[in-house]
């Protein structure tokens, strides 16, 4: 554990698997297929990319940990994908597709290019369609010459039992709190406060975490939340539709900004196209893309409106029965929870988290955010 | 990077280069050719990571550098230019631009980082062997016909080319049918070693030969084997696995033996084709006077024809083969007669040439009733 900044020393928390696969090198029991499995966004891609480095570096140390150097031409390409012997798969479109595994059976037959392992590594491999399941079924029987697969799924129940049953399956979970606060006091020098409350809020979740962080308007926004819990006691009907309102305009703001960017992603692609037709069926593609990420963003930004009004409310029961200040996920703002505590009492605030979850429900039930959100304040004042 | 090069120059070798650029492929710079300075020459490369090309072609350099090319759009721009001198290179000004200037004409293209083509693979020699051009042109041409294109057994995708001493035995099957050819060496190698090569890098190669000169080189390493024509490199990786053990496949005897002018039988066989379409079988009956050609196919009609045949040794037979198949084998062989060698109708026949065994072609007969 000395070598500091070594590949493996990057990923944060899983070391119980980062050992496994350690000891798989070190006694050259390194499998066929591993199947990685756990949430998206815990770090699955990043282990897998790395030990796809190990594997194949040209300085590995076996008296150390294994670790992949990350500067031999052999790790640089890999971390660049640009690596001849390793190959990365990701769902083109909405689905991993059969000439995907087809162009896949095809290169595991030639020889390494020199490498010691050829590794193929597939994202998202829950989004195998049957019949690129089954061709890929095949190789990973019996795949000619060292070959090392990684699928990486978050949900590995939907992948037919004859993949999962040839996979050694490598079970991520989500990372602790402190992981993540650590991290995120290192790499974004968040005061250690602002830091356990995105951990928190984060559930484990490094990608939510690092999203939270790099967002500018998180705290911001639970200004707002805040603001609308201190004042929806005491208002009027068209004053509580207004909060709503607000928030909403907050995150159409945020939209606003993921719009144009898109939008001039889209144009330079259409500048970079080689002809007409080409220009048009990228235009198509993309606006697709983009206007699933766009749908995403959205919803996801509810959630997290959502996320933060139930942390509060969380905090506030605390609270008022008398926990800890340590306890509380929204550490930063206590004196402001103190206050809401008072206010809104125990049973209340048991009410109020009940109508979150139920306002959640709403959402992922494909009801409009805004509806959700106005049904939520006025169960919320009637609490 | 700057030069200058003649234009019918660099466009032969561009034709060649770029066949071994990747048509549709997760990395978008494999459809580019790469253009690099080295000395007084221009090399140019392309890759699909199945097989890389390499050629060179004389330049004046200007400026030396490397730029990537899309591929079509470089060969067809050149060839759509006149005859004469052309200058090509990287924009100074803007990045990601190179141009292609001709006396009267400017085309300038978007471009890829260079520094993301993948480099040239390098290969550790393990031998060296020199071959003659129609010697190998004509060992591709026989094995090429016979190698498998069904995807289910990929070793059989490839060519063996099987060292032993003083002679490389090249073998290629379908499972209906194999092809065999030996060429024989000036010098002997050290090391006995079986590779097996896919069939696409063999076919590209082999339309490059007919461009160049009377000897090829071939290098082989542990995981690539490289063709080498004059200035023209191509490297080809190898494939995994093991090829079928080809001399169990050869029956070692023969109780029935004929000697068939080769234009007679490919003239017959071509003309029953016609009635046995779509992999519909020919029938052969050999008595000691005469070969009878047949087929017949529902719905069409039928045909006969005899032949005429210059011995024959053995007893009567009637046997069905493919006829394309067939036609295959018959037209390996170089020489005016063809010996026909078979055992009964279930096992497998044998095409071969009157003077030796270096070229062998084993056809699966078809069940009559």
């Amino acid at each position: 554990m000395e070598n500091n900044n070594s590949l493996w020393q990057e990923i944060i928390g899983h070391r119980d698997i980062l050992s496994r696969l350690k000891n798989a090198i070190n006694q050259n029991q390194v499998a066929h297929a591993y199947l990685f499995s756990g949430p998206k966004g815990v770090g699955k891609l990043s282990v897998a990319t790395r030990f796809a480095a190990a594997l194949n570096c040209e300085l590995r140390d076996n008296t150390l940990d294994n670790s992949p150097c990350g500067h031999c031409i052999s790790c640089k390409n890999i971390l660049k994908r640009t690596h001849r012997d390793t190959y990365f798969i990701q769902p083109e479109g909405n689905a991993i597709t059969i000439a995907q595994i087809r162009d896949i059976r095809k290169l595991v037959q030639l020889k390494n290019y020199g490498s010691e392992y050829k590794v193929i590594i597939i994202d998202e491999a829950d989004t195998m369609n049957r019949p690129a399941a089954n061709s890929l079924l095949k190789i990973i029987e019996e795949p000619p010459g060292p070959v090392v697969f990684i699928l990486i799924a978050a949900n590995h129940e939907t992948l037919p039992l004859t993949i999962v049953s040839r996979c050694r399956l490598v079970t991520f979970q989500r990372l602790r709190l402190a992981e993540i606060k650590n991290f995120l006091i290192a790499e974004f020098a968040l005061e250690p406060d602002s830091a356990k409350t995105i951990a928190f809020l984060s559930r484990g979740i490094m990608a939510k975490a690092i999203d939270l962080a790099a967002d500018n308007n998180f705290f911001k926004r639970r200004e707002r939340v805040i603001e609308a819990i201190s004042e929806i006691k005491d208002t009027g009907p068209g004053r509580l539709s207004l909060l709503a309102e607000n928030l909403i305009q907050h995150i159409n703001r945020e939209l606003a900004r993921v719009k144009e960017r898109q939008q001039k992603y889209l144009d330079k692609l259409v500048e970079q196209s080689t002809n007409k037709t080409h220009a048009g069926r990228i235009k198509k593609q993309q606006s697709k893309k983009d206007k699933r990420e766009l749908a995403r963003l959205e919803r996801s930004a509810f959630d997290d409106i959502l996320t933060n009004l139930n942390s509060i409310y969380r905090d506030a029961v605390l609270l008022a029965v008398g926990g800890d200040d340590n306890l509380t996920a929204n550490i930063d703002i206590v004196p402001e929870l103190k206050k809401i505590a008072t206010a809104t009492g125990i049973a209340n605030g048991l009410a109020a988290g009940s109508h979150v979850r139920k306002a959640r429900e709403m959402l992922y039930s494909n009801v409009s955010p805004e509806l959700a959100l106005e049904y939520l304040f006025f169960s919320l004042q009637e609490a | 990077m700057l030069i200058k090069c003649l234009r019918d120059d660099i466009l032969s070798k561009l034709q060649i280069v770029q066949k071994g650029t990747a048509n549709q492929t997760t990395l978008p710079i494999l459809s580019g050719i790469l253009l690099k300075t080295d000395e007084n020459i221009l090399r140019l490369q392309a890759t699909n990571l199945e097989i890389s090309i390499m050629a060179t072609v004389k330049a004046s350099i200007t400026k030396p550098g490397m730029s990537v090319f899309p591929a079509r759009l470089l060969v067809d721009i050149i060839r759509l230019l006149p005859p004469g001198q052309l200058e090509i290179g990287h924009d100074e000004n803007e990045d990601n631009v190179v141009f292609i200037r001709s006396e009267n004409t400017e085309f300038k293209l978007k471009t890829q980082a260079p520094e993301d083509f993948p480099e040239f693979p390098e290969v550790e020699k393990e031998a060296e062997i020199i071959i003659n051009t129609d010697v190998i042109n004509k060992v591709l041409k026989q094995t090429l016909k016979a190698v498998s294109k069904d995807e289910t057994r990929p070793i059989l995708n490839g060519i063996l080319f099987s060292i032993k001493e003083n002679e490389i035995t090249v073998v290629s099957t379908d499972s209906y049918r194999l092809a065999l050819s030996k060429i024989k060496l000036k010098n002997k190698i050290k090391e006995d070693q079986d590779i097996v090569i896919p069939w696409r890098a063999l076919d590209e190669f082999q339309k490059i030969i007919s461009a160049g000169s009377k000897q090829i080189t071939l290098i082989l390493g542990k995981n690539q084997a490289i063709f080498k024509l004059d200035d023209i490199i191509l490297i080809s990786r190898l494939l995994e696995g093991q090829f079928p053990n080809y001399q169990q496949l050869l029956p070692t005897e023969f109780t029935i033996t004929a000697e068939i002018r080769r234009e007679d039988l490919v003239a017959a066989v071509t003309r029953a084709s016609l009635i046995a379409q779509k992999n519909q079988s020919v029938k052969l009956n050999l008595t000691d006077k005469k070969l009878t050609i047949s087929a017949q196919s529902a719905g069409i009609g039928e045909t006969t024809e005899d032949l005429g045949i210059k011995s024959t040794k053995g007893t009567e037979i009637e046997i069905a083969f493919n006829s394309q198949y067939l036609l295959d084998g018959a037209a390996s062989v170089s020489t005016d007669t063809v010996i026909l060698e078979l055992n009964n109708s279930v096992s497998p026949g044998l095409i071969k040439s009157l003077k030796n065994n270096d070229s062998l072609y084993l056809i699966m007969p078809i069940r009559v009733n």
